[in-house]
């Protein structure tokens, strides 16, 4: 896929070996192969979405393909979608570091 | 009465028993309720105890999990016009942060009121159904998105 390559976690990984070897069973109770670590959950609608869609392995990232246009409801809902992944981050940052001062002043 | 949520719809799509412009129609439809969801977070009542976490997380949180659904309808009006794997990668991604989201409101929920989690249990219990399975009625041509908030 080129530049189109997606990056995945093990999470992502793992889950898409299962969506591959375990039909939609697994999927119907997807919150039972919640996977949280390392910053991805790959759980819920995302395993639900990739099956109906034939994505094999969970993205760990937007397409870069997507992110480089400019112009169009394409481009625009690409950047609202990296807008929320940076959103989390920040929150999910935020209430790391609000943890560690707390520890720290323990 | 059908399922009209964003995965059936785009496993119907796929297996060609809606047509490009009914997915993005029903989409849109989609979108708005997730909209007026999100909006409506401003309005639930939270203990003065519970207002801090409420707001600096929790709230914010429970908003990028519906604009998330937004974003992956939206997407989804894009894979009417073009289904290409690139977009369904891309949706895939916004379900990511979707689901994301649900994990932090959870991870959090632990530290506020039994009131306060109970709020966040409907909330988080019913977004995965905006993502699968938001029942609709069908009134004529128009779909009313019958909201399992008391919308």
């Amino acid at each position: 896929m080129g530049n189109m390559q997606v990056k995945s976690t093990q999470q992502g990984q793992k889950l898409g070996e299962e969506l591959k070897s375990s039909g939609s069973e697994i999927l119907d109770n997807v919150r039972t192969i919640r996977n949280a670590a390392a910053g991805v959950a790959a759980v819920g609608a995302t395993a639900m979405a990739a099956q109906v869609l034939g994505v094999a392995t969970i993205p760990a990232a937007i397409p870069t393909g997507l992110i480089t246009l400019t112009a169009g409801s394409l481009a625009l809902t690409t950047h609202l979608i990296v807008e929320i992944g940076e959103g989390l981050d920040n929150l999910i940052n935020n209430s790391d570091q609000r943890k560690q001062l707390e520890a720290a002043g323990q | 009465m059908s399922q009209n949520a964003i995965i059936p719809l785009l496993k119907q799509f796929r297996e060609k028993t809606l047509s490009a412009n009914d997915l993005h129609e029903k989409l849109e439809g989609i979108v708005q309720f997730c909209e007026r969801k999100q909006n409506k977070l401003g309005q639930v009542r939270i203990l003065a105890t519970d207002l801090e976490s409420w707001q600096t997380y929790l709230k914010p949180a429970l908003e990028l999990s519906y604009k998330g659904l937004v974003a992956a309808a939206k997407m989804g009006q894009e894979y009417a016009k073009n289904p290409s794997q690139e977009i369904a990668e891309a949706i895939v991604y916004a379900f990511v942060q979707v689901d994301k989201s649900i994990a932090f409101v959870e991870k959090h929920s632990s530290n506020v009121s039994s009131e306060t989690q109970s709020i966040l249990q409907e909330e988080i219990s019913q977004l995965p159904q905006d993502a699968s399975n938001i029942p609709t009625i069908q009134q004529g041509h128009a779909q009313v998105v019958a909201s399992i908030f008391n919308d």
